[in-house]
């Protein structure tokens, strides 16, 4: 039987509980997801293999449950001047998952955070409220966007929840010329540390000093210091 | 940058946190000067703190309705999502410009509402007030700055990393501030015969030009670097709200009426200095909107 004196122990117990509970930084909740492991999972892009199919787009949306109209990757047309001649060609874009992203210190919830264990930058959508800051400081416009069924922000994450399990990311499991390759950066023998070192491939906008982890084979240094946008209009629809 | 993420709702949370801390900071500043000796000025500065106050409150108000997880929690009935803004004040995140203002305003609004509750005391010499009101100044000057120091956190945006910026939203924090002085003098119906508060108000208005004039410049420059139209030209839709916002109608006109009593040496009559007031508002809030334009436009 409760006495009135333990009912009034019990909520007040229950009240310093709850009252501690609301003060938990976001810190201790991501720790442990930071803990282990030190690889650095990598994209290599070799536009030269890029067929432009958007079987990446379409995997990508069907794995991660997006809209039509938001996407983690998009393959947008882009025109380049050659010797007086317009050219066109794909230009996968997504994430960087960068090693220094302008995304994470600002985000006042610390929801987004790269994982220690593998570089992966991830948006934890039960602690993200939608203030859109990382959107903003991302200099790559388009790649985060807010998804419409959950209303916090959305991402690129190298499908963490196949990744982690060893195997490919949907984009790169599906693309039909073999363009996407993924890997551990930090392991020599990887198939993305030998395409790193035979062709030394480009990153987009070095210059915002990110350090990003997804590198394209095939641009030129002009091409790589564009602002490209997820959301540029596609060439063959203009 | 073709989404717009941030508009209106941001725009109106840094024009009414900007406002709300220039009100505090001239109450607190008339509370430190010892002119609340007289009667009128004692008026002036409490309500001016309360207007102040509940201005900082709306803000914060704003910033919360803007976030998306709220939006989405009101449109489809998710409390959990609906209430989880509560992290933005429950999170303290030292590295994130958000996290320090959105403390640095809860603050502001704990030790604004102190201030305003120090003043039913009625006695005007008392050092509680004083301490309060030195407080506020200080915490007033912070939140003003803070503003600006938020979008330019971002640091790869040419617009919004511009350190003038700072000086700016200070400068129109105290405009608008003194506007809502303006409206709550106008409201005591305390006349300005000498016309101290006009010309005081008409020297920050200059200052705002001038500063306004080095933003201008450097953004014409920035933008011919990048190889961009100038993201402050009347071409682009930042810049229409600009010109015909923030630079005509929030300090031209206002300066012009200020000016016009001043030479004239005649009296303000209380519809025109409540709509020297009204003028100035719309152009802070313009001012500020256009910034976040200009900067999401490219």
């Amino acid at each position: 039987m409760l006495d009135r004196r333990r009912t009034l122990k019990l909520l007040a117990g229950g009240a310093i509980a709850t009252t501690g509970m609301m003060f938990i930084p976001a810190d201790p909740v991501i720790a442990d997801i930071r803990r282990q492991g030190k690889k650095r999972l990598a994209m290599v892009i070799d536009l030269g293999r890029c067929n432009g199919c958007k079987a990446c787009v379409v995997s990508c949306g069907i794995e991660n449950g997006n809209l039509p109209d938001e996407h983690r990757t998009q393959v947008p047309q882009h025109s380049v001047d050659l010797n007086g001649k317009q050219y066109v060609f794909n230009l996968p874009l997504l994430c960087n998952n960068c090693d220094k992203p302008s995304c994470v210190s600002v985000c006042p919830t610390g929801a987004t955070f790269k994982r220690e264990q593998d570089g992966i930058v991830v948006v934890d959508s039960q602690l993200c409220i939608g203030c859109n800051y990382c959107i903003q400081a991302c200099p790559y416009d388009g790649v985060r966007f807010t998804h419409s069924a959950t209303g916090t922000v959305d991402k690129c994450n190298f499908c963490i929840q196949r990744t982690s399990r060893g195997l490919l990311p949907a984009c790169v499991e599906t693309c039909t010329g073999g363009a996407r390759v993924f890997g551990d950066i930090n392991d020599p023998e990887s198939e993305v540390s030998r395409l790193i070192r035979q062709h030394r491939p480009l990153v987009l906008q070095a210059g915002k000093q990110t350090s990003p982890n997804v590198f394209y084979i095939g641009l030129t240094q002009d091409e790589s210091n564009r602002a490209n946008s997820i959301n540029s209009p596609q060439t063959w629809q203009r | 940058m073709s989404e717009v993420h941030w508009g209106l709702l941001v725009a109106a949370y840094l024009f009414l946190a900007g406002a709300g801390a220039g009100a505090l900071f001239i109450s607190g500043a008339l509370v430190l000067s010892e002119k609340v000796a007289h009667a009128h000025h004692w008026s002036t500065a409490k309500f001016s703190a309360i207007a102040g106050l509940l201005l900082l409150m709306l803000g914060t108000g704003m910033i919360v309705f803007d976030l998306t997880s709220f939006q989405y929690g009101i449109f489809n009935g998710d409390m959990s999502k609906l209430l989880r803004f509560y992290r933005l004040f429950m999170t303290f995140e030292p590295s994130s410009m958000m996290s320090i203002g959105t403390w640095l305003l809860t603050l502001a609004i704990i030790f604004a509402l102190l201030f305003c509750f120090s003043f039913k005391r009625h006695d005007q010499e008392t050092f509680t007030s004083r301490g309060y009101a030195l407080i506020n100044l200080i915490l007033a000057v912070c939140v003003a700055s803070y503003t600006a120091l938020l979008i330019g956190d971002i640091k790869h945006n040419i617009v919004w990393s511009n350190s003038i910026l700072v000086v700016i939203f200070l400068v129109s924090a105290i405009s608008s501030g003194a506007a809502v002085v303006l409206i709550v003098k106008t409201w005591l119906k305390q006349s300005d015969p000498h016309h101290h508060f006009a010309k005081a108000d008409s020297m920050v208005m200059l200052i705002e030009l001038f500063v306004l004039g080095i933003f201008v410049y450097v953004i014409a420059n920035v933008s011919k670097f990048y190889g961009l139209d100038n993201l402050l030209g009347m071409a682009t839709s930042a810049g229409k709200i600009w010109w015909l916002g923030a630079v005509v109608v929030g300090l031209l006109l206002p300066l012009l009426l200020n000016l016009t009593s001043i030479m004239g040496r005649v009296g303000v009559s209380h519809a025109k200095e409540y709509g020297i007031a009204a003028l100035t508002l719309v152009g802070a809030f313009c001012l500020r909107y256009s910034v976040l334009l200009a900067g999401q436009s490219y």
